[in-house]
């Protein structure tokens, strides 16, 4: 297994050593999803 | 009178600094106009999302930028603005991005979802600096927040009915620039310290095969004491809008907190339950998953210390300010259950903590 770090361009690593909060998306979808069922993305991205 | 005695109490018992109450007012009020502005634009753009329980789903998406130069302008013209309290936290042109995703009513009210707000605040070490201003004297550009709303459309409605988790991740964001400031300050230091390595490894190293080591991850981020710092202003502001006349009523109201489900989840982690989960199997698709899940999580504890260690190296070359990294034993790196428990421990000491701190602020509400 590669280090996942390795990899990553000068920005991508800015962000992620600069921003904070990144994991509590997983845990308001997870929160959300455990009570909606809602697994499964279908697509996105259709304009009003 | 009281006002101040509480935020004094408040900042000696937590570290809640009385000198982010202003921005948080001014900027919960910021993002509240902005988002009565994205309703009345009805500009939006529509997701579909299908859901075993309601079928195919539509859900608006409305997402906006308020410049650095605009948020100043609404600051500096807030009536509540002042600017000896300002200077105390001279944060100065943030922009912000605000995002909110309506759903249908129906969605909320059947399943007693309550809106939810994410948010992050990040910077530019480039720009990472105390400059001088002509009228203002020092300044601090900060950086940049993004707030993103959950909710119903008769939330979405009324936008009012948001203020109080608007404002509760507002105050949480800005904690965040606050440390960053007052450890520049105090102690000319960029960035947040060691702490920051064991945020980037749980925000970038989730397993695609095991529910166990993620869920670890989770509880790295929620134990992080710069988290749990920005987590009881946080509740504060929540806490602060109801009438408690006991400790009990205190407690109820405590476990509707996202703060309290955080408690929990540290004081439930338990090293057994992962070693279990990743060893039996339970159903058909388990015979193929747990061997790959069992590889993936040893993998990812073999590299623990590398990848900590490339982390603190990486940050070093780019001017943070970080001791060098300590090592996890090879006797706890070298046995999955050993891992674990070490974090195991860590992390119920971290929620005794966090609950003990939170259990404070009954005396100041």
């Amino acid at each position: 297994m590669k280090n996942p770090f390795e990899n990553l361009s000068r920005e991508e690593l800015m962000e992620l050593l600069t921003k904070t909060d990144i994991p509590q998306k997983w845990i308001n979808d997870e929160i959300f999803n455990k009570k909606v069922n809602n697994d499964r993305p279908k697509n996105t991205g259709s304009s009003k | 009178m009281i006002d101040q005695r509480i935020q004094v109490l408040l900042n000696e018992a937590l570290g809640v600094p009385k000198d982010i109450e202003m921005f948080t007012e001014i900027y919960t009020e910021m993002v509240l106009q902005e988002l009565e502005a994205l309703r009345l634009s009805g500009n939006y753009e529509e997701d579909e999302r299908f859901s075993n329980n309601y079928g195919t789903m539509i859900i608006k998406e409305y997402s906006s930028e308020i410049s650095g130069e605009d948020t100043w302008h609404f600051v500096e013209n807030n009536p509540n603005f002042d600017i000896e309290t300002w200077k105390k936290f001279p944060a100065y042109k943030n922009k912000f991005v605000v995002l909110a995703s309506v759903y249908e009513d129906r969605l909320f009210e059947e399943n007693d979802l309550k809106p939810s707000v994410g948010g992050s605040h990040s910077f530019e070490i480039e720009n990472f600096k105390i400059t001088n201003h002509p009228e203002l004297g020092d300044i601090f550009e900060l950086g940049d927040y993004e707030i993103s709303v959950q909710c119903s459309q008769s939330q979405f409605d009324n936008v009012e009915s948001l203020r109080t988790v608007v404002e509760s991740t507002v105050t949480h964001e800005i904690t965040h620039a606050y440390q960053l400031y007052k450890r520049y300050v105090n102690d000319n230091k960029v960035g947040f310290g060691s702490e920051t390595t064991l945020n980037v490894m749980a925000s970038k190293n989730r397993s695609q095969f095991s529910e166990g080591w993620n869920e670890f991850l989770t509880c790295l981020y929620l134990s992080l004491k710069l988290e749990i710092n920005a987590r009881i202003p946080q509740a504060f502001r929540v806490l602060k809008t109801q009438k408690f006349n006991n400790y009990e009523e205190f407690i109820t109201a405590l476990k509707n907190t996202e703060a309290w489900e955080d408690i929990q989840r540290l004081r439930k982690f338990s090293a057994d339950r992962i070693i279990d989960e990743l060893s039996t199997i339970r159903d058909f698709e388990d015979i193929f998953k747990k061997p790959m899940a069992q590889t993936d999580v040893r993998e990812k504890i073999n590299m623990w210390n590398d990848v900590l260690q490339f982390i603190t190296d990486k940050m070093i070359d780019m001017g943070f300010s970080i001791n060098p990294y300590k090592n996890l034993s090879s006797n706890v790196i070298s046995n999955p259950k050993l891992f674990f428990k070490h974090w195991e421990k860590v992390f119920h000491k971290r929620a005794k903590e966090y609950f003990v701190r939170i259990a404070k602020l009954y005396g100041m509400l």
